[in-house]
């Protein structure tokens, strides 16, 4: 998804008009959330869930040629492409989470795990039969549970060197993100599949490669440190952020580590949690940030980065800031939606103003989605009802 | 019996010791880079593909009762392993890591990042090797150097610590230990905790060295030396190619280039005997020829040197070892991108059978000569004769080049001996100089119950002698550098360079991969993904022919088989010399390794001596051939020859003259042919073939119309640097083109020895248009290592549109495979000719071989001027003779002769 797509989609959208179809985007917020049967009656047949359901973008036949008129075509079924693999667990994984970046929404709370395994193994066997390809030696697959892998990655985005100490965190939800060890900076989301080992080819010592679509690529950094420390007299000691752990349990991933000072004195643990968010707004991604005191956490600026980063911050779960891009690439409009008393926001940066013993903040990213020009009070109902939803 | 038994046991010298293998899942490649014992009894096992095993029952009788469960996946390799009070630490690439499993469900859900604080550039080779720990508790990390291109044999030390051996303590501070290590691919501790690495023949590594790792000790490949004071202060990066004036350590055992090539790491011999008589012996891994090795060290003015031993051959391609308590020496296995005796994957456990084996247990030094004490007493009347005994010392050269060869100084006649009382030592006086290894061969010793030795030859590495001035001469000797390594491919082309097919015509069935002998089935090859072997997977493997023909020529090819297969070399397509493994040529005696084959069995050629070829092994061949002549009638005048043919190089045949044989593709005997590989009889794998033509001499019998000389007049475009210096034309680094005085030329060859810098390329520009600034013609590229794929040879066009305009470079053919390298003289040959019925064509010969032609159609100029185009700053182009020779027709030309 390339940024200024936006007016376009915009457009697209609006053209959207078909009675029970579950197509939810914030343009215009003119799409309702998809409907449930009021009543439950037997079980829709596979067909019928799909004409309802997909029908409108992928076809009737599957043929991706639907009423809908998509700025990208949908995917031809009958062709036998399949963005993340024709397996039932990807099929069933695009279809419960959605594609961020694309116009595949998220159908996990409109459908029944039933009926979407229904619809996987429906729109599976459009596909002509011999296109199912075997998965390849070197691939690394997300199933169940995130997979945490670590290696050199190839150039990302803006990028233009391979990152030598990776690592990549792949969600069951079809989401990869993508970070430098050094400094622990973020690199980029994908959406899709997992990874591939060319490392495990020849003698060793190829990349780590991402398979999924880059959804975004992180902007390059400003300042090579994710976090800097605002002394008392003004001056902003560079810290190093350096990884100590990461954690994987059945259903999330934790990087933790460690912010130390030029005297490598411990000044903050940072515990950082990406997810999938998938709500009534569209499919995307939130990182959640916990700090833990070492030393005064007074002064200690996060790096936001550019406008690209980020869209919404929430701090200890409320809603703080709402980030647009400026009226120049490097700009960052910044609307202040509460001043929380923890932190403050200054050009590029959180900074924390308490000397709390710990804190959190969470940044939202949702790529597809439009930020209406004007504050607008349902629509931000709707984004604090999208923070909530995995 | 009991004597029989053990007799016949005793036969190869190998069944002291039983091997066999554990059995991972179905479709588990266990490329093992670590293991250890978890406080339970069970196995750890991490892996080059950043696995963790753990393995119950792996000591089981059974090897299928091992049962195999997968901790922990995702690291970035495992290249060592090690249980410290009960918590498990891998060693990746780019970190050391504690992995945990906090919630008890028996998978890793927690990885520590113990350091990371050592570099890495991203080279390929930056390999992490460990893991022992101190007699403090640090861990021992060794680092791998980086290879980069084009001169991949120079090791270079791209991010701080690479060569080095570093301490990380248990709170992560690294700090650099010892340095000067080049693939320190073995580390480990002795039975006293002494620090100890094994690293790998190449850059400044005459063999494989066993090391005593001492802090602050340097240890002989200089790229490390970079992070030092001294060149951090001088910013400058150590000579790649003159010795540095630094001391080094001597390793405490050189171990011979026969038995290893790649050499694991080492654990010392359980002490209770368990392992048979050498208790706290080091016991190595070696990876290329698949055995297990044995040092005897001891100390000597106060340092560790000693003898190596074989103890155990065909395991498999070893790299770790690990004792269990029982006495088990498990070895983990891998061999991917490097090649070496099948199985290269999984862990051979190899048991000791309880009978002791009749060795040597321990050689010590004296002065004049060596105690050697056996494991049994010797027979009761040994007559130990002079010629019995073979004492040889040898040393090396400490170069940038690859390895050394063993430098012979002669034998040393044993000049006394004796035995004592219990027969079980034998001491040899002859007279042995520091600064040598000392290869002793004892023939024909007998144990006292008629056993023969069952390994009779050990490499003893004399740093010192035990009294006297301390020798400053080093067993690895400083020596002149050998010439640069770009004169020694000279006038070859490379075949399978890159684009591995460019330059083949027929090679159905035939794929580049990486291959290797299939573990349970060694008739069979293993093949996967990758870059390392041309083998003929099928379905109906064809045969695999260049499409340049050669006439006289030099070949030079690596191949590798199976058991028991075979496969012909036919040059021309028509004269076969037949490879084979050792099975093969036991079973067809007439048709050994390197037999010329005639049209029938008795006119077989067998090799003056017979090639060893182990299947599964890579092996080299290297011929030179002379075709057969023909006087202009056509009526052969002299027979084809293979002049000399050298396999691994050693002659196995000399002047052997060749009728054709038949050929299924009714191809008669003539001047030139191409090279055919036959992929019918058995899988195969080919790899790095290369072709040096002879050059006849015969030049275009037109006088020359242009001279290297005559560059006078010859213009070069704005901004270009070109200029003649120390007889060589070159555009001295900055782009531009040089165009030729005249631009009349039409049809004409133009001859050139030239050589283009790594990654730098250039362009011939035939037919161009006069003026400097103009671009146009057909194009010759000459491209080494540019990133462009079009590499030397390949022709393109530009022409001028219709309305006058200039089109688009068109790459009509392109040459993918990367004939010549870098920085290599070779000839160019490009020949522009138009005829009237078949119309303009360009050809072109590299080295004497016609590697490529194309049909040029009427958008090309029928004449134009000469032009040199170095197409970008940076690239150097240097030639040094250019001759062109006027092949336009005239009416007054005699007829050419009719083709035969």
């Amino acid at each position: 998804m390339e940024p200024g797509r936006g007016p376009k989609l915009f457009l697209a959208m609006a053209v959207v008009a078909v009675s029970g179809v579950a197509i939810a985007f914030a343009a215009g917020l003119q799409a309702a959330p998809p409907l449930r049967p009021a009543v439950a009656t037997e079980s829709p047949t596979a067909r019928e869930l799909y004409v309802k359901n997909c029908a409108a973008c992928h076809g009737e036949t599957g043929d991706g040629k639907g009423t809908t008129v998509l700025e990208r075509p949908a995917r031809s079924f009958k062709a036998g492409g399949f963005s993340y693999g024709n397996t039932p667990d990807a099929v069933l994984r695009t279809i419960t989470h959605g594609i961020p970046g694309s116009l595949m929404p998220s159908f996990g709370e409109a459908l029944a795990e039933a009926d979407r395994k229904q619809l996987a193994a429906y729109v599976i066997a459009l596909a002509p039969p011999d296109l199912v390809v075997e998965a390849k030696d070197t691939v690394m697959v997300v199933r169940d549970k995130p997979v945490i892998a670590r290696g050199k990655l190839p150039p990302i985005g803006p990028v233009a060197n391979e990152t030598v100490r990776g690592l990549l965190v792949g969600l069951p939800s079809g989401l990869t993100f993508a970070y430098d060890i050094e400094e622990m900076r973020w690199l980029g989301t994908y959406s899709g599949e997992f990874a591939d080992r060319r490392d495990w080819i020849g003698r060793g010592g190829d990349v780590l490669l991402p398979l999924g679509q880059l959804v975004r690529a992180a902007p390059l950094p400003r300042h090579p440190q994710l976090f800097t420390l605002r002394r008392k007299d003004g001056d902003a000691e560079r810290l190093s952020t350096r990884l100590a752990s990461t954690a994987r349990s059945k259903d999330s991933v934790r990087i933790i580590c460690e912010v130390r000072d030029s005297l490598r004195a411990l000044v903050a643990q940072v515990e950082e949690t990406p997810d999938i968010l998938a709500g009534a707004l569209g499919p995307g991604w939130k990182r959640t940030f916990k700090l833990q005191r070492r030393q005064s956490l007074k002064g200690l600026q996060f790096d936001f980065g550019n406008p690209a980063v980020a869209r919404w911050c929430t701090v200890d779960h409320e809603l703080a800031y709402m980030l647009t891009a400026g009226p120049t690439p490097a700009a960052l409009d910044v609307k202040i939606l509460r001043h929380p008393k923890e932190v403050s926001y200054v050009p590029g940066w959180i900074e924390v103003l308490a000397d709390a013993d710990s804190l959190q903040w969470t940044l939202y990213e949702l790529p597809g989605v439009i930020l209406p020009a004007a504050e607008d009070e349902r629509h931000l109902a709707l984004v604090r009802a999208s923070m909530e939803l995995r | 019996m009991l004597t029989w038994l053990v007799g016949a046991a005793l036969l190869l010298g190998q069944e002291s010791y039983a091997v066999d293998r554990l059995d991972p899942p179905a479709g588990v490649i266990l490329e093992v880079g670590g293991m250890d014992w978890l406080d339970d009894g069970r196995l750890v096992v991490s892996t080059r593909r950043g696995q963790v095993w753990i393995v119950e029952h792996a000591l089981d009788p059974d090897p299928k009762a091992a049962r195999f469960q997968l901790f922990c996946e995702g690291l970035q390799e495992g290249l060592g392993l090690k249980v410290v009070q009960g918590e498990i630490y891998v060693l990746q690439r780019a970190e050391l890591s504690r992995l945990r499993d906090t919630d008890g469900d028996g998978e890793c859900d927690t990885i520590d990042t113990v350091t990371n604080d050592f570099g890495v550039s991203g080279n390929y080779h930056e390999f992490a090797f460990g893991l022992p720990l101190d007699t403090d508790g640090n861990f021992c990390v060794a680092l791998n150097l980086g290879f980069t291109e084009p001169l991949w044999w120079h090791g270079r030390s791209l991010a701080p610590w690479r060569g080095y051996v570093l301490k990380i303590a248990p709170d992560g501070t690294v700090t650099p230990f010892a340095n000067g290590f080049r693939s320190p691919c073995g580390i480990g501790t002795n039975a006293v905790g002494d620090l100890f690495v094994t690293d790998n023949q190449g850059d400044w590594m005459p063999a494989c060295p066993l090391v005593h790792v001492k802090q602050g000790g340097f240890y002989g490949a200089p790229a490390s030396l970079v992070w030092t004071d001294a060149y951090q202060a001088s910013r400058t990066e150590p000579s790649l190619t003159n010795p540095v004036d630094v001391p080094r350590v001597p390793p405490a055992c050189w171990i011979p280039y026969k038995w290893s090539r790649s050499t694991g790491d080492m654990r010392p011999a359980p002490k209770d005997g368990s392992f048979g008589p050498f208790a706290d012996q080091l016991i190595l891994a070696e990876l290329t020829n698949g055995l297990v090795l044995r040092a005897d060290l001891e100390r000597v003015r106060g340092e560790y040197q000693g003898a190596v031993f074989l103890l155990r051959e065909n395991v498999g391609s070893a790299v770790r070892t690990l004792f269990a308590p029982d006495g088990t020496l498990l070895l983990g296995l891998t061999n991917r991108g490097w090649g070496g005796l099948a199985p290269g994957h999984g862990i051979a456990r190899v048991r000791w059978n309880k009978v002791t084996p009749f060795e040597i247990r321990h050689v010590r030094i004296r002065q004049d000569g060596f105690e050697i004490e056996f494991t049994e007493p010797l027979a009761s009347d040994p007559v130990i004769r002079p010629e019995d005994v073979d004492i040889t010392l040898y040393h090396y050269d400490w170069w940038w080049e690859y390895g050394s060869p063993e430098r012979q100084d002669g034998r040393r006649a044993v000049t006394g001996s004796e035995i004592s009382l219990d027969r079980k030592t034998l001491t040899l006086r002859a007279a042995i100089e520091a600064g040598h290894v000392a290869r002793v061969v004892l023939k024909g010793i007998r144990s006292s119950d008629d056993r023969l030795l069952a390994h009779d030859e050990f490499n003893y590495t004399i740093n010192q002698l035990p009294e006297g001035e301390l020798c400053t001469t080093p067993v690895a000797r400083v020596a002149a550098p050998p010439p640069a390594r770009s004169t020694q491919w000279e006038g070859w082309l490379r075949l399978t360079y890159g684009d591995a097919l460019d330059l083949w015509q027929e090679h159905a069935g035939w794929k580049l991969v990486d291959a290797e002998l299939d573990a349970e089935d060694p008739t069979r090859l293993v093949t996967r993904e990758g870059f390392g072997a041309l083998v003929n997977i099928g379905p109906k493997p064809g045969p695999f022919v260049s499409s340049p023909s050669f006439g006289d020529a030099s070949i030079h090819l690596q191949f590798m088989l199976p058991k028991d297969s075979s496969t012909t070399v036919l040059v021309q397509g028509l004269y076969g010399i037949r490879l084979c493994d050792d099975e093969y040529g036991m079973r067809v005696p007439r048709e050994v390794c390197a037999t010329i084959l005639g049209r029938s069995d008795p006119d077989h050629h067998a090799p003056l001596t017979r090639p060893r070829i182990v299947p599964g092994q890579w092996h080299k061949l290297r011929f030179d051939f002379r075709a057969a002549r023909f006087d202009a009638t056509g009526v052969r005048t002299e027979k084809a020859r293979f002049v000399e043919v050298r396999i691994d190089d050693v002659v196995v045949q000399e002047n052997v003259e060749v009728e054709a044989l038949e050929s299924e593709r009714k191809v008669v005997e003539s001047e030139h042919g191409p090279l055919v590989l036959d992929g019918s009889r058995s899988q195969v794998a080919f790899g790095d073939v290369r072709v040096r033509p002879v050059r006849s001499g015969r030049r275009p019998a037109r006088p020359e119309i242009l001279h290297d000389d005559d560059l006078e007049g010859w213009r070069a475009s704005a901004g270009s640097a070109w200029k003649r210096e120390d007889g060589l034309l070159t555009n001295a680094g900055k782009s531009g083109r040089l165009v030729s005085a005249r631009s009349d030329y039409t049809d004409f060859q133009l001859r050139a020895r030239v050589k283009i810098s790594a990654g730098g390329s250039a362009d011939l520009w035939l037919r161009a248009p006069a003026a400097p600034e103009e671009s146009g013609g057909i194009g010759v590229r000459i491209n080494a290592s540019h990133p462009d794929p079009a590499r030397t040879g390949s022709i393109s066009v530009l022409a001028r549109k219709p309305d006058a305009s200039l089109g688009e470079v068109h790459m009509i053919a392109p040459r993918r495979v990367g004939l010549v390298g870098e920085d290599t003289w070779f000839d160019l040959a490009v020949t522009v000719k138009s005829s009237p019925v078949e119309g303009a064509a360009v050809t072109v010969e590299v080295n004497g071989a016609r590697v490529n032609y194309a049909g040029l159609d009427a958008e090309v100029p029928d004449h134009g001027a000469i032009a040199i185009d170095a197409g970008h700053a940076g690239s150097v182009l240097e030639i040094e003779t250019l001759d062109l020779y006027d092949l336009s027709v005239r009416a007054n030309d005699p007829k050419p002769p009719p083709p035969r």
